[in-house]
């Protein structure tokens, strides 16, 4: 293995956009690797269930165009994670046309290796009836036909089923969902660098310049894996990596900066030090790997709940509003009794900002005297037309209500758009985020290799 | 949540003498002190990471906060005699 591997990560996710300038930069350093963690579970359970990017098309083809250009162009090869988002099939797919229509427009000609994330909802389904399914944070073990529900179900995968498709030369991968580091660590560990220190630094580089001072998503950022160490390098003069912001990071949507779980086994922090080399650039060292008795992989899958229309509306009146919490319960009544004569059902949610739209239940501030507030009605039902339906009576109901003292009788509400009522489509929730083992770390995921451009 | 520190001396004090702990997170936020499920002090970065539960699944119908990003204005209030 060669003294370093270095690795440039443009942008926090794949589509947020990254200056040209730092991009350069990072070219200039000659990379070993161009990576980019291309989503997260982070915007809601949607995007997964939808078979949808929440990346913009434009962004993600931007930022791609300019990693494919270079890396082909200087022989360095280009690793995407969790492609189109969400890493199902249809999110890959996505990300695949995307790849292969820049390819023809900018002349590239590469061989791509392509790893689908998605798991066969009956290994699932025979591993909660086995009593073999492993519950995070207490989330309650779904049932098999709420598995079934799920229109996608995926596994974060290892860095384990990318060796194949690094062994037969491909120049760029393409993943479908992986855990966070393995798009960055998967290539140094198979020309035999570390893994804890491979996935350590590839835990910070997933964020590119997050970590750095002052941080941002969308600038690059530089790693340089060495045999017992890692150097974090910005790429932007105004940035820099202290050891304070690098090991602030650590605490970046981890419930256990000490102890960070991942396929395989867990990183062990409690010996890291991180050191500061006097030039904006901080080394890390001291990882741990510690592995688990069986190889586990975490299941993501969501299923839709429903259909969701939503209406948008202020208030100003100072009598209204001092009583809103009461009208809101009586016209949700109200609409409850309708509802139950016309044989229909459904959920109606207010989100009432201005008294606890944010913190809902676990806000602590009484509301006081605002001079306005805003309105959030969400209605969830069977079907979309019944959610529209029930949302426009809701709607209806709220804007005529006769509450107790009221003055002014013109219409309660204040709609900023006609149409007042959005219809929102589908609605999801995770129902799947549990721990599956497995006795070999490639054997759920599905890979295949395709020339682009010959 | 994470609360990080700009001094070392002070994060230190309010290490050693537990200034932060569930008992008073809890008490920010009007619940019962079971509910903080996690809360430790992470020497390298200064920080103390505090870990609740949520009411709601991220993004499940009635969610307020699919990125849970807006929940920290309690801890603001907490007070600390150093």
């Amino acid at each position: 293995m060669a003294k370093e591997y270095r690795i440039l990560s443009p942008t926090a996710i794949l589509g947020y956009g990254f200056p040209e300038e730092s991009f350069m930069r990072g070219i200039a350093e000659h990379p070993d690797l161009i990576a980019v963690d291309a989503g997260s579970t982070d915007p809601g359970p949607y995007y997964l269930g939808a078979g949808k990017s929440f990346t913009d098309r434009t962004g993600v083809k931007g930022d791609l165009r300019f990693m494919l250009v270079q890396g082909i162009k200087n022989h360095i090869p280009v690793v995407i994670g969790t492609a189109g988002g969400s890493g199902a099939r249809p999110h890959v797919e996505w990300c695949r046309k995307i790849i292969e229509e820049i390819a023809a427009e900018e002349n590239l000609h590469f061989r791509m290796g392509i790893v689908y994330a998605d798991v066969d909802k009956e290994v699932v389904v025979n591993a909660i009836e086995k009593g073999e399914l492993i519950s995070l944070d207490d989330q309650p073990i779904p049932t098999p036909e709420q598995v079934r529900e799920c229109p996608y179900v995926v596994a974060q995968m290892g860095p384990e089923p990318l060796n194949h498709l690094i062994e037969e030369g491909c120049e760029v991968i393409l993943a479908g969902r992986c855990y966070d580091p393995v798009c960055f660590a998967a290539r140094p560990m198979q020309e035999g660098y570390d893994r804890a220190l491979a996935t350590h630094m590839g835990k910070i580089l997933e964020c590119a310049a997050i970590a750095a001072t002052p941080g941002s998503g969308s600038d690059c950022a530089l790693g340089i894996l060495k045999e017992d160490s890692f150097i974090l390098q910005a790429l932007s003069p105004e940035r820099k990596f202290t050891a304070q912001s690098t090991a602030a990071h650590t605490l970046y949507e981890k419930s256990d900066p000490y102890h960070l779980p991942g396929p395989g086994g867990s990183l062990d922090l409690t010996g890291v030090s991180f050191t500061e080399l006097g030039d904006g650039r901080v080394e890390v060292r001291g990882t741990k790997f510690v592995p688990t008795p069986k190889y586990a992989v975490k299941l993501e899958g969501s299923r839709c709940v429903g259909y969701r229309t939503v209406s948008i509306a202020g208030t100003h009146d100072p009598i209204l509003i001092a009583s809103i919490e009461k009208v809101a319960q009586q016209v949700k009544d109200r609409v409850t009794n309708l509802l139950l004569h016309d044989d229909l059902q459904g959920e109606v949610f207010f989100h009432i900002y201005g008294k606890n739209g944010v913190m809902g239940n676990l806000e602590t501030m009484e509301m006081g005297k605002p001079h306005e507030i805003c309105v959030v009605m969400e209605v969830l039902s069977d079907t979309q037309e019944h959610a529209n339906t029930i949302c426009s009576l809701t709607r209806s109901t709220f804007l005529h209500y006769g509450y107790e003292g009221r003055i002014s009788t013109a219409g309660n509400l204040a709609f900023p758009f006609s149409p007042s009522d959005i219809p929102m489509g589908a609605a999801y929730d995770f129902c799947l985020y549990h721990l599956l083992e497995v006795d070999d770390p490639s054997a759920l995921f599905s890979d295949e290799i395709v020339e682009i451009g010959k | 949540m994470d609360i990080i520190f700009r001094d070392r001396e002070v994060f230190e004090e309010v290490q050693r003498r537990n200034l932060i702990n569930p008992e008073v997170v809890a008490k920010a936020y009007h619940i019962a002190p079971e509910r903080i499920e996690k809360l430790l002090y992470f020497a390298p970065a200064k920080a103390i990471k505090i870990g609740m539960a949520r009411l709601v699944r991220s993004g499940a119908p009635g969610d307020t906060d699919v990125y849970g990003a807006q929940q920290h204005a309690p801890l603001l209030t907490i007070e600390l005699d150093l």
